[in-house]
């Protein structure tokens, strides 16, 4: 378990820039009270968290609630799953995109312009 | 003569009929339907604008023409509804989404100009899900017009994004409806509502003048009631066109395979029906049962490729730079579905090489896909996994445990053609629906197996007792 949780995470990310999130638990706003207390080193922010504080800070808004952070952790993780899964197929260099996208038949020269039958 | 509510269930090719019979005129038949869209829209959701001034114009010179002598083909005098995203001048077009409510895009989609051509009458434009459903919706409710109400039970869902169309069609609100597909748009609300839903191949209608989500995905299609009357629509609406440079440059004519004499050979793939509602099984198998009449039925396996991936992330990746402004300015936390306002947000910062290895592994999807339709006609699955569940609910509460075939992501990537037709009742007399895929260009071998199925079944025909 890390020391510092993903709501933690979001809610000092949203103190940082100065959404309106409730910021009870959050241990930077319980650093500035207990200033005697010695927190233990933050870890580093996870691939989903970089890419949510870029977000935020890109498309600023007061309407990021906990509830929209967390739906929006929840898509982040998605993407990237969806990026592993994509990664793991096997391409071979020369596996070009379809740059501009057509609808494919075998039997016409490029794969098009195609002709249907009958 | 006097026309009754039955009458409403009429389809293009009866009414077409009737109108060169002199049985009614073109004017008489839209007052019926603006009739029938004013009292019955309100209760499905289904109506955003209703465009009386120019469907009354357009009747009057469709019979003026008819009086003429000038006949332009089977749309000709008879009524129909667009869905919500496609411009229309003059009348506002809202992408279903609250900041777009009043905004007016002054000129006529391609599929509009068409239609208009074909001597159709533009009588309303539908509603649909807040920008054709792309950020995520989970439940109904994510429209500016209320929860797309199904045409056979107000208190289900009409599926989305084209719900209006399925629900006005179902309801004899317009004998047909132009619809829009990015991966699951038309065969969804056909299916839940019971009516006809094609969705022809990508790049053989033009989407010009179309509200772009995935650019590489965005389909216009037919909704109606029959498969005959998709051919009709789509012989209107398809062909090459100079402002959308994806459209196909061959033109379509409605020219239906005919089986006869022969046997079509369908697919079936392995495992479709393990995860369905009990009425979906019992119909689907049913269906296999008609089809087995013209067709050699066998089973096979889809290859094993990521084919939600690759749908999820293009269209992901073609929102975020097509909606990327609309975020940017905030107009994203106005629309309607909670889940919406924020569902776009994700997509801004997925890696470039995702969407490029997207594309990657499409195109092997594209080659696998059109390899099967070297041997088959077609591919045939259940359109759904259950029948249209409640407005209130978010749809993971309701669809739990069910799950479709990975056929509609898998042919929407391929950008193939595909139909949707009803099949049977279930559950709450609430319509189930199978769905027929194809080889790319291949409409008419497809409309040829769908009216073979519905010559020989009279799903089609049953309509819901509305006054």
């Amino acid at each position: 378990m890390s020391n510092v949780t993903r709501r933690d995470f979001a809610q000092q990310l949203a103190l940082a820039l100065g959404l309106g999130l409730s910021t009870a638990s959050a241990p930077a706003a319980n650093a500035a009270e207990e200033p005697e207390k010695k927190d233990p080193p933050p870890r580093p922010p996870t691939l989903a968290e970089l890419i949510l504080t870029g977000i935020v800070q890109q498309y600023p808004s007061e309407h990021y609630s906990d509830d929209v952070i967390e739906g929006l952790f929840s898509d982040i993780r998605s993407d990237l799953a969806r990026g592993r899964e994509l990664s793991k197929f096997p391409l071979q260099n020369g596996d070009e995109p379809a740059f501009v996208f057509a609808a494919y038949r075998s039997d016409r020269p490029h794969g098009g312009p195609p002709k249907a039958t009958p | 003569m006097k026309l009754t509510p039955d009458d409403a269930f009429s389809t293009v090719t009866q009414w077409a009929q009737r109108l060169r019979q002199g049985e009614t005129t073109s004017v008489a038949l839209t007052e019926f339907y603006l009739e029938r869209l004013e009292r019955l829209g309100p209760q499905f959701n289904c109506v955003v604008t209703l465009a009386r001034d120019l469907a009354l114009k357009q009747a009057a010179e469709a019979d003026r023409l008819f009086a003429q002598g000038q006949d332009r083909g089977p749309l000709h005098g008879i009524p129909y509804g667009a869905k919500d995203l496609l411009a229309t001048r003059g009348i506002p077009t809202t992408w279903g989404a609250a900041p777009f409510k009043d905004r007016i895009i002054d000129m006529d989609a391609t599929v509009i100009e068409r239609l208009r051509n074909a001597g159709a009458v533009l009588v309303a434009k539908l509603s649909m899900v807040e920008i054709a459903g792309g950020f995520g919706y989970r439940q109904a409710d994510a429209s500016f017009t209320g929860p797309g109400r199904n045409g056979w039970n107000r208190e289900r869902w009409s599926g989305g994004s084209s719900s209006g169309p399925g629900a006005a069609v179902a309801a004899g609100l317009v004998p047909y409806a132009i619809g829009s597909e990015t991966s699951g748009s038309i065969i969804t609300p056909a299916g839940y509502n019971g009516v006809a839903g094609l969705r022809p191949t990508y790049g053989r209608v033009s989407r010009h003048g179309a509200m772009a989500l995935s650019w590489t995905l965005d389909k216009l299609g037919p909704m109606a009631r029959t498969a005959e009357d998709c051919g009709h629509v789509l012989h209107a609406i398809g062909g090459v066109d100079p402002h959308d440079p994806t459209s196909i440059v061959e033109p379509y004519q409605f020219t239906p395979y005919d089986f006869a004499g022969k046997k079509a050979r369908i697919a079936t793939i392995k495992g479709a029906l393990e995860n369905v509602q009990p009425e979906v099984r019992a119909n689907f198998e049913d269906t296999l049962k008609v089809l087995s009449a013209f067709a050699e039925i066998e089973e096979i396996e889809l290859p094993p490729l990521p084919y939600s991936a690759v749908v999820g992330t293009i269209i992901n990746c073609e929102q975020a730079a097509a909606f990327e402004e609309f975020i940017r300015e905030g107009k994203v936390w106005e629309l309607s579905a909670p889940e919406d306002r924020w569902g776009g947000h994700s997509t801004l910062a997925i890696p470039a090489k995702d969407y490029i290895n997207a594309l990657r592994v499409r195109a092997k999807i594209q080659h696998a896909l059109d390899a099967f339709f070297e041997k088959y006609d077609a591919i045939v699955a259940p359109s759904l996994s259950t029948v249209a569940g409640p407005i209130d609910r978010d749809f993971r509460e309701w669809s739990k445990g069910f799950s479709s075939t990975s056929l509609g992501v898998a042919s929407n990537a391929a950008g193939l053609p595909a139909i949707a037709l009803c099949n049977g009742f279930g559950q709450d007399n609430l319509p189930t629906g199978f769905q027929l895929v194809g080889r790319a260009l291949e409409e008419n071998r497809l409309l040829g197996l769908a009216m073979a199925y519905q010559s020989r079944t009279d799903w089609h025909t049953r309509h819901p007792d509305l006054p």
